[in-house]
């Protein structure tokens, strides 16, 4: 499914990722964890193709396809989702409209059918329903006046509702409460498949404890320095990230 | 004329000689020392300056308006058999209550009133029938301090009168449609329409106002609104500007707020050269309020500016303004909104927000708050920005498969839309203020 060999990329003329190597196949839960600053979410960002994030050397490939030059739409389009560590506010556009939106320009790029607005509210309220999302909260403003826990909903309601057969999580329980965890957590578990890769990128080791990882891999000074399974992550949150170092 | 140059009022005596001459002589005296008594006025005071210390013109070069020797419209053209051979921007329904004017003038064939209570004639035809409703706020007139609203009062050869008696509530709109028109001769015209609107206690109407331009118009239109809100009253109004891109338009509004009452005015702006919309709103009852709304979509070699006051000369009275802008190419614009809450007016409540998306590296705009607060207890708050579209937010939108161009509209739709939310307008006039704002944006983006 993803293929990244060697990647280097710089922000803002700072090399932030210094050769990252990860590979994925379908069906396969990786968490990538590392301290702060140690360029997660540069990672995650270049991955989504965020403009600014140049790719100096090095490549992403995408079910056997390069997407270092693709826009961040056409990568969407393809089925990369990234859900953001901080969901960004969008005054005076409603959750329905915007997700509609990007519904039927996915649903046009793959040749699918579009979905009028009785038929994508139909789908985007029983997304919300089996997500246990406050179904208010597709009638207001993107994010508008939401609590930290329900953007975070909000992103996996997305998620849910674009079917991306790639999963990037950027910290998707950071600064929530162990309930919201565990609601945040079932969602992505609900969305787990046979067929879809799931990247979460996080701090702690907490949320790995609902969604269990195949993989964990240690992200240091841009890349990646060690992996194994679920065990790694246990010894991080017992003796912190210092022991590899 | 140099840009130094203070704009001259001379050539507007011979306007003003002739638009006295062609005075029908009924007319009352009331109205003839009105209008001599604004116009000696305004050769007292002379036109305003954008010079250092008038901090009211200071962004709007009123040389660049005056530039042009405008002259007397002469009502002499053939009248339209119908409005849609001048203007494609009619709106698309007709009220029971459509007032048409054609360069200020009052157009009885092609204008539709209904039978019922409400009245709405010319200032002429009202002074005769109906003076005793008239008298008291044609006085006013000339007591203005502001030179353009003398320049109207000295000027205008007629307008419009509306009066709604006690408790009337009409359900349907009443609609003006200011067009101007020109035969194709190179002249530039000053217009000076007057309306007057009085709504008497406990009645309620929405009022549109659709102001339209043809191709090739280079006038100045220089518009007098008066609406006076008795006690527990309230006017939605609604104003959309699109005038010609070479005619300049002041609009100079005063709204006196009695008890109780209520004035929604909304805003758009899309057309004119440079455009000047002077709203005075006066909160002279307690719980009186007033929730100003504008939108202004300025193009290239446009300048807009929008200059507030509201008053609080009661207690318990409130306020909103809420302008947003959105200005492509190298448009201007300039909201300065003053909140003025008298000595007594305890427990006001005024706010005030302007807002502005630039598009375009080359759109200037100015925006600048002034509070006048005499009184300790009140809640004032302001809240300004100007900026471009915001590159995270765009991100955030395109990162879900939405097309940049797309999630461009979405995000400047999405700018104007808590505006557009809070119009109080009939739904028709809704619909097409929102069909106007897409079909610009769509050009822009």
């Amino acid at each position: 499914m993803l293929e990244v060999k060697d990647l280097y990329s710089t922000v803002s003329g700072k090399t932030i990722l210094n050769g990252v190597n990860l590979s994925i196949k379908p069906g396969e839960v990786h968490a990538i964890m590392g301290p702060n600053g140690s360029g997660k979410s540069t990672l995650s960002y270049t991955l989504a193709g965020k403009p600014n994030y140049i790719v100096d050397s090095g490549d992403i490939l995408f079910e056997d396809q390069s997407i270092i030059e693709m826009l961040p739409e056409t990568r969407a389009q393809l089925g990369i989702f990234l859900s953001f560590q901080h969901p960004l506010e969008i005054a005076g556009v409603r959750m329905d409209q915007f997700m509609r939106s990007a519904y039927n320009s996915i649903q046009k790029q793959n040749n699918n059918e579009e979905l009028d607005v009785l038929k994508f509210n139909r789908l985007l309220k029983s997304k919300s329903e089996e997500l246990n999302v406050d179904s208010d909260l597709i009638q207001r403003f993107v994010n508008h006046g939401f609590s930290g826990g329900e953007r975070k909903k909000n992103e996996i309601l997305q998620m849910a509702v674009l079917d991306p057969k790639l999963m990037i999580l950027d910290e998707p329980d950071s600064g929530l409460d162990i309930d919201a965890v565990r609601s945040v957590a079932d969602g992505i578990n609900k969305l787990r498949s046979e067929s879809k890769s799931t990247v979460i990128i996080t701090h702690y080791q907490r949320i790995l404890n609902y969604v269990i990882p195949d993989y964990v891999h240690i992200f240091m000074d841009g890349k990646i320095i060690q992996s194994g399974d679920k065990t790694l992550a246990l010894q991080v949150e017992e003796k912190g990230y210092e022991i590899f170092n | 004329m140099s840009i130094q140059e203070i704009p001259n009022t001379k050539p507007y005596i011979t306007v003003y000689n002739d638009v006295v001459s062609n005075i029908d002589k009924t007319t009352s005296q009331l109205i003839l020392s009105a209008k001599k008594k604004a116009f000696d006025n305004l050769m007292d005071s002379g036109f305003p300056t954008h010079r250092k210390g008038n901090e009211d013109w200071k962004y709007t070069d009123v040389n660049k308006i005056l530039q042009n020797e405008y002259k007397l419209f002469e009502n002499s053209f053939k009248t339209p058999n119908n409005l849609e051979s001048i203007s494609s921007e009619l709106p698309s329904y007709k009220s029971d209550n459509y007032l048409v004017f054609i360069n200020g003038v009052f157009q009885q064939s092609l204008s539709q009133t209904s039978n019922d209570s409400i009245i709405i004639d010319s200032l002429k035809n009202s002074l005769d029938l109906h003076s005793s409703l008239i008298t008291p706020h044609l006085e006013n007139l000339s007591n203005a301090e502001d030179p353009f609203m003398n320049f109207n009062t000295a000027l205008f050869e007629d307008g419009v009168f509306i009066y709604l008696p006690k408790n009337t509530n009409p359900s349907k709109p009443i609609q003006i449609i200011n067009i101007e028109y020109n035969d194709s001769q190179k002249n530039h015209f000053v217009i000076s329409p007057l309306i007057l609107v009085v709504i008497d206690e406990g009645s309620y109407i929405n009022l549109e106002e659709y102001c339209l331009g043809s191709e090739s118009s280079s006038n100045l239109i220089n518009t007098t609104t008066r609406f006076v809100l008795s006690k527990s009253s309230k006017l939605n109004y609604s104003r959309f500007q699109n005038y010609s891109k070479d005619t300049n338009n002041i609009n100079n509004t005063v709204a006196i707020l009695e008890q109780n009452s209520t004035f929604n005015s909304f805003y758009l702006d899309f057309g004119g050269q440079i455009v000047r919309n002077n709203l005075n709103v006066e909160l002279l009852g307690e719980e009186s309020t007033a929730n100003l709304l504008g939108l202004y979509l300025p193009n290239t070699n446009q300048h807009v500016d929008n200059q507030v006051i509201v008053d609080h000369k009661s207690p318990y009275s409130y306020s909103d303004q809420t302008y947003k802008g959105i200005l492509n190419g190298n448009a201007q614009s300039v909201f300065h909104g003053s909140i003025i809450v008298r000595e007594k007016s305890i427990k006001v409540d005024a706010a005030q927000e302007d807002k502005n998306l630039l598009l375009s590296s080359e759109a200037e705009a100015y925006t600048k708050p002034a509070f006048w607060i005499y009184c300790d207890d009140v809640m004032c708050k302001h809240g300004a920005a100007c900026g471009q579209i915001d590159e995270e937010s765009l991100f955030y939108l395109t990162s879900r498969g939405i097309s940049s161009t797309v999630a461009k509209q979405l995000l400047v739709r999405g700018f104007v839309g808590d505006v557009l939310g809070r119009i109080e307008s009939d739904t028709n006039n809704k619909n097409y203020i929102e069909k106007q704002i897409e079909n610009r944006l769509d050009n822009w983006l």
